[in-house]
């Protein structure tokens, strides 16, 4: 046996119970069946307590039994505010209760409601500015209580995934309408997703009652689900919540532990409606719920959700759900309708046939509880809206099932930038103004009816066909099947306490009163309103208090409903997963060709942009980089510099496209000759560099900055997109690696394995360009420069690299080659004075403050920037980057962006600095202001702690001045 | 997740394009002002209504041209660089010719 | 070992994977690829890394006359690419550009003659480095679509994504190029992207290779499916 609550079939077509299943709840072990969730197992075994609520820490249980509210949050091990109604018990489940100290049963924090109305409305707002500094005396009590449920931090998340998809017509929601709409749409050959968030298909077919017999719900759900699952492309997605409208039907869904991307060209939404509050004193208890959830209880789950019952309505719903409860053997105190008059449709036929005592005209005015649960309610007349006659009657019972109304699942369809409209005459919100594309059909259009609602998903099947196909198919009408019966709602469902309690939002403990008392404390837009009194704000998402909230704020505020309407409902609709939205995540890493090659030799790798590269080789940064450093100096070394840009410019226009594009002269620039190319923006900033080698007179090969070269590449294509000139782009800096062998013995090396190409420097002079044949690898040779020494750049195809690492290595073993890394690299280029861009420029560098007019051909008719430059030139210069020197040893290293002051005004920057071996002193360069650039000044730099250190300013190149070196 | 209809590629999803902001006509850099040059440079129309703007496909590096309603955020058309740019004539000068 | 990739002058950023996961080597005119893995997966799609396939790109207002002039088919649009005679693919980029894949027999012989003719060429026609700025993965098996879905955003299902159809799209976050190829009767995909990229694509593929029991392949899969029919 499962509990002293269960019902025999055929209650309970979710549970198998013939499995068993042990589970614990907060220490206590339960045993529940397959198919039961944590709230189901825990109702058949009587125990309806779940949580505390957030603020008053009162005693909660089920309310919508379909994860709709906060009332079922618990804690699992390794997941915090789980829904207990929505979560199915699996053996050996561990489930605590959340927020309380002390017990469950009796939460020592319960006291807190006795202080209620020193917690007004605003209280947490208000007391972070009044009176001045009690934020810091309350921030600690605050923070104590406030969040819900215990993260594991030990946790990891595993196995979260993402999914692309796409399709023609999603479907959302496999209710009576969205199988209909499913099934239309896929007869019609379109491609569809019908996606729930229950496990079985059917909806509300599955436990509401649709006539006196009992029979046609279950009827019509076995025929629509056959009907669907017999067309071969409906894909559906059970237990899956679609959790958000985005920008041209592009739609998350979430199921399990993956988030799939969809996007579909047309999206049928079949979301339903949510049923809503009552709000009377203590209507929070359990024992209190949705009729749905009773039912939900009964016939999903075959458990009896009382014993003796009162049902609240102003609908059908409240009867159809009495003669289940009567089906189920719970006795009916009383059916209390808030309507005058309950019409005459053969649901209320039935009620009355069976001898239940209804009460027209009546409401429920308070709730009593006993313990934990509902022990009675005071019912009495209604005499005018919100109004109830002075006194009533008592009726004891431990269940009490509202249905006064609904609310349209509307937040999918505004988030899609539908309005809300509410209508007066059916007191009900209604939805219009959707975009393209997508297509409200059902009860989320209004229809209570179920014909008019399955009339409804063809009509919008119809038109999704007639959208992807392109076809003409005449659309079906709804017919207006929704007569005075069948309007659901009750206009105003809200009945005021003198001792308050009537609750408005359960998540927040929100009361008539708190709602009313923001509008008189000035906060009368319904946005305000929320923001003030947190209304909304729970993890229901104003489900069930966005539709009384805007009563109460329309009423104290003199507007209509519509008017006032509701707060916007962002994605997500329902409560997803930092591991969701993590998922799988694609961090992309470029290596070269010889990366292995670095990792060999012990190199420490560093990950710049995406690219790999060897920073030194070696444990100890300093020792490897000062001997790397002394190795190019004296000997020879090689960098592997694969990640140069480069770009090829070919066609008759080529020179002249390079001309606009650079600041330098290209046109008259000799085959077989490198040429520095420095790129400035229409700004007039310097924005890039590199070299130009021209190959042939319509062939150039440029290398552009690792970090720059996409840019470069995409900011040509654009301007050429303009001039049209006869040049053609590619950007092929994958296409090859690239070595820099340099160092004074570099030549000898490299002769050796080019035994075909005369590598003098007569023959091949500073920046010279060949093509050869390096150790049988096709390649071009640049004769650069950057670390100031004799060198060459080797530019190889792609897949050599890791064969020309080798061949140079073999090869230079006499010269005693060897690698150097990023690091030696940048204190190499430092020496010598040479500027990185980007890091010794910023978004504001003209070429003229670093130092590089003499890369401006300023004669030439046009280039990109040429204008600005000019407009520069013709203005003071703010500031200069500069050279500096520090000779004192003992002094620290500044680091880039440490402060150059004056006066202790901030008057420039550090860009690069690092103690020169081979120098024996720091160097640097730094901006400073464009009066104070002459060799011998002295600035002031504050390094880190605030020790400031004293510079002096000297003239680029720190080393081999005459450039000699490289000259070779 | 909002589709642009890329001239070459087709109807992709937006995260797939680059931003090359507003289309402007470069005023001729040698006969106009200082002010006109630098509200050129650095200003954008950001106009409420259709405007027309680079959008490059980075995959392809495939630049081309949409008008985009700012207010809607509806992409009216996307078109061919080559249907507004005609090409030398519509740049400054170089006085030399383009072989 | 004779065939090893460290003896050869061209060799993939792959091969110590290969090596490390059991991998066969062959040599095909100097290019060492793998032949097949000590285990190989059963039913599931497959990853073969054909890096080193001959392969080859061009561009410019007059490449697609020095394409005529050389293969006896060429593809009509831009996204589209077609099977020549020669078992040589030719995709269409754009108007103006054009990619070649070798067969995966390594026995094409378009591909050289195109270079040939490039090299030749005085026209406005531009060769692209296609073997050395692209890696190239084949990725075959009825769930290849599937596969893709966890890294790509294009809907690559069949009857969607055409025979021979082409999309340049972001693939885990780099570009890409997925072009539809049946490999004998298996359908599959050609995945072309920046060669710098190769192991982290690869990484990636394999992983989500996972699920459908899918994972690595050498060129003998493609043999013996072609002894299958």
């Amino acid at each position: 046996m499962t509990g002293i609550n269960r019902l025999p079939e055929p209650f309970g077509s979710q549970v198998q119970a013939n499995t068993v299943i042990q589970f614990q709840f907060d220490g206590r072990e339960y045993t529940g069946m397959q198919g039961d969730t944590v709230a189901s197992a825990l109702a058949a075994n009587d125990q309806w307590l779940l949580s505390r609520s957030f603020k008053y820490h009162r005693p909660r249980g089920a309310l919508t039994m379909a994860g709709q509210d906060a009332n079922t949050l618990v804690q699992l091990p390794a997941d915090p505010n789980a829904l207990a109604d929505v979560v199915e018990i699996e053996d050996g489940l561990r489930v605590s209760a959340q927020n309380f100290i002390g017990s469950l049963t009796s939460d020592r924090l319960a006291f807190i409601e006795y202080f209620s109305r020193f917690l007004p409305v605003g209280f947490y707002y208000k007391a972070f500015f009044r009176p001045r500094g009690i934020w810091e005396k309350w921030a600690r009590f605050f923070r104590s209580k406030a969040g819900l449920g215990v993260v594991d931090e030990s946790c990891i998340a595993r196995d979260y995934d993402k999914q692309y998809k796409f399709c023609d017509v999603l479907v959302v929601g496999a209710g009576a309408a969205g199988l209909t709409a499913a099934i239309e749409a896929g007869r019609r050959g379109l491609n569809v997703i019908l996606v729930d968030e229950n496990a079985a298909l059917g909806g509300a077919l599955n436990y509401t009652r649709l006539d006196s017999g009992g029979s046609r719900a279950a009827q019509l759900r076995e025929q629509l689900v056959s009907e669907t699952l017999s067309v071969e492309n409906i894909e559906v997605m059970t237990r899956a919540i679609v959790n958000g409208w985005f920008a041209d039907n592009w739609v998350p869904i979430v199921r399990g532990k993956r988030l799939f991307k969809v996007r579909a060209a047309e999206v049928i939404l079949c979301t339903g409606a949510l049923p809503q509050l009552a709000v009377f004193r203590n209507n929070d208890l359990p024992g209190i719920m949705m009729t749905s959830a009773a039912s939900r209880l009964m016939h999903l789950y075959g458990v009896r959700p009382g014993r003796n019952a009162v049902i609240l309505t102003s609908n059908d719903e409240g009867y159809a759900c009495a003669l289940d409860l009567l089906d189920a053997g719970v006795k009916i105190r009383a059916l209390v309708d808030m309507r005058r008059n309950a019409g005459e449709t053969p649901l209320t036929q039935a009620v009355r046939a069976k001898g239940v005592p209804i009460t027209e005209s009546s409401a429920i005015y308070s709730a009593r509880r006993s313990g934990n649960h509902l022990a009675a309610v005071e019912v009495r007349e209604v005499v005018a809206q919100g109004r109830l006659s002075e006194t009533g009657n008592q009726i004891s019972c431990d269940l009490l099932c509202m249905s006064v109304g609904h609310m349209p699942a509307y937040q999918l369809a505004c988030q899609a930038g539908a309005t809300l409209d509410y209508h007066d005459n059916s007191s009900q919100f209604s939805i219009s103004n959707l975009p393209a594309h997508l297509q409200i059909a059902g009860m989320v259009h209004g229809y209570a009816d179920m014909d008019a609602a399955i009339k409804d998903a063809k009509r919008a099947a119809v038109i999704a066909a007639n959208s992807v196909g392109n076809t003409n198919e005449e659309i079906p009408l709804t017919d207006n099947g929704a007569t005075p019966s069948e309007t659901v709602n009750f206009d105003w469902p809200m009945f005021a306490h003198p001792k308050g309690k009537e609750f408005v939002d359960l998540d927040e403990d929100l009361q008539m009163a708190d709602i009313i008392n923001a509008t008189h404390d000035g906060y009368e837009h319904i946005q305000l309103v929320k923001r003030y009194s947190t209304c909304g704000m729970g993890p229901s998402q104003g489900r069930h208090s966005a539709l009384p909230a805007a009563r109460l704020v329309a009423n104290e505020t003199g507007r209509t409903i519509g008017e006032t309407g509701v707060t916007t409902a962002r994605p997500p609709f329902a409560a997803e997963k930092l591991a969701h939205c993590a998922g799988r995540s694609f961090y992309p890493a470029r290596r070269s060709n010889m990366h292995y090659r670095h990792v060999e030799a012990g190199a420490t790798m560093l990950q710049i942009g995406n690219w790999y590269r060897p920073a030194h080789y070696g444990d100890d940064k300093r020792t490897a980089v000062e001997s790397e450093a002394q190795a190019v100096r004296n000997d020879v070394g090689i960098i592997d510099v694969s990640t140069l840009g480069g770009i090829e410019v070919r066609g008759p226009d080529a020179a002249q496209f390079l001309n606009r594009i650079y600041t330098f002269a290209f046109l008259k620039q000799p085959v077989g000759r490198a040429r520095y190319a420095l790129m400035t923006n229409e700004a007039g900033v310097v924005i890039d560099d590199g070299v130009a080698c021209r190959m042939s007179d319509d062939h150039f090969y440029v290398t552009a900055t690792t970090g720059g070269v996409d840019r470069v590449y995409q900011s040509m294509l654009k301007w050429n997109a303009q001039w049209r000139m006869q040049v053609d782009l590619a950007n092929v800096t994958s296409a090859y690696c690239a070595v820099n062998i340099a160092g004074p013995k570099s030549r000898q090396v490299l002769q050796r394995l080019c035994p075909d190409t005369d590598l003098s420097s007569e023959a091949f002079p500073y920046m010279g360009v060949r093509t050869a044949t390096v150790a049988g690898i096709p390649a071009r040779l640049l004769r650069v420069g950057f670390v100031g020494e004799l060198g060459f750049e080797i530019h190889a195809p792609q897949h050599a690299g890791e064969a020309l690492w080798d061949a140079l290595l073999d090869g230079g073993q006499e010269e005693g080659i060897r690698p150097f890394g990023v690091e030696a690299q940048r204190l190499l280029r430092l020496e010598k004075g040479h500027i990185i861009i980007g890091q010794d420029t910023d978004a504001m560098s003209s070429p003229a403050e670093v130092a590089m007019s003499w890369a401006i051909a300023a004669r030439k008719p046009f280039f990109v920037g040429n204008r600005s430059i000019r407009d520069l030139a013709a203005r003071p210069q703010k500031r200069a980057l500069v050279g500096f020197e520090i000779r004192c040893s003992a002094a620290p290293v500044p680091k880039e962006c440490h402060l150059v002051l004056s006066d202790e005004r901030m008057v420039g920057r550090v860009t690069s600095s690092a103690w020169s071996p081979a120098l024996q002193r720091t160097i640097g360069l730094a901006y400073v202001p464009a009066d104070q650039t002459a060799p011998g000044t002295s600035i002031e730099i504050r390094t880190d702690g605030g020790v400031m250190v004293s510079a002096t300013i000297v003239p680029t190149p720190f080393y081999d001045p005459d450039n000699k070196r490289q000259d070779l | 997740m909002k589709l642009l209809h890329c001239p070459l590629n087709g109807p992709r999803n937006i995260s797939e394009f680059t931003y090359g902001g507003e289309v402007h006509a470069m005023p001729d850099p040698d006969a106009c002002d200082s002010s006109e040059w630098a509200e050129y440079v650095f200003f954008d129309d950001n106009r409420a209504g259709v405007v027309t703007e680079w959008w490059c496909h980075t995959a392809t590096s495939f630049w081309f041209l949409a008008d985009r309603n700012t207010v809607s955020d509806e992409i009216m058309r996307t078109y061919l660089p080559a249907e507004r740019f005609s090409g030398l004539a519509a740049a400054p000068p170089d006085g030399e010719p383009s072989s | 070992m004779s065939a090893y990739p460290q003896n050869s002058l061209r060799r993939s950023q792959l091969y110590r994977w290969h090596h490390e996961h059991g991998a066969h080597f062959a040599n095909i005119a100097n290019l060492v690829v793998v032949n097949n893995y000590d285990s190989e997966r059963g039913d599931g799609p497959g990853l073969c890394d054909l890096s080193l396939l001959p392969r080859t790109g061009l561009k410019g207002p007059d490449a697609i006359r020095l394409l005529q002039s050389t293969v006896d088919d060429t593809p009509m649009e831009p996204n589209q690419s077609i099977l020549t005679s020669d078992d040589t693919r030719i995709a269409r980029l754009s108007l103006e550009e054009f990619l070649l894949l070798g067969s995966v027999d390594f026995e094409t012989s378009e591909i050289a003659m195109v270079d040939q003719a490039l090299a030749a060429t005085s026209g406005m026609t531009y060769s692209l480095p296609r073997a050395d700025s692209h890696c190239l993965f084949a990725l075959k098996g009825r769930d290849s679509p599937e596969v893709l879905a966890k890294l790509c955003a294009i809907d690559l299902r069949p009857g969607w994504f055409a025979t021979g159809a082409v999309a340049q799209t972001s693939m885990a976050r780099v570009n890409a190029i997925i072009i539809q190829h049946h490999f004998a009767a298996e359908p599959g995909f050609f995945l072309l992207a920046d060669s710098a990229s190769t192991e982290y694509l690869w990484t990636c593929l394999l992983d989500a290779l996972q699920e459908f029991d899918g994972g690595a392949v050498g060129l003998d899969s493609f043999r013996t499916m072609q002894h299958k029919e």
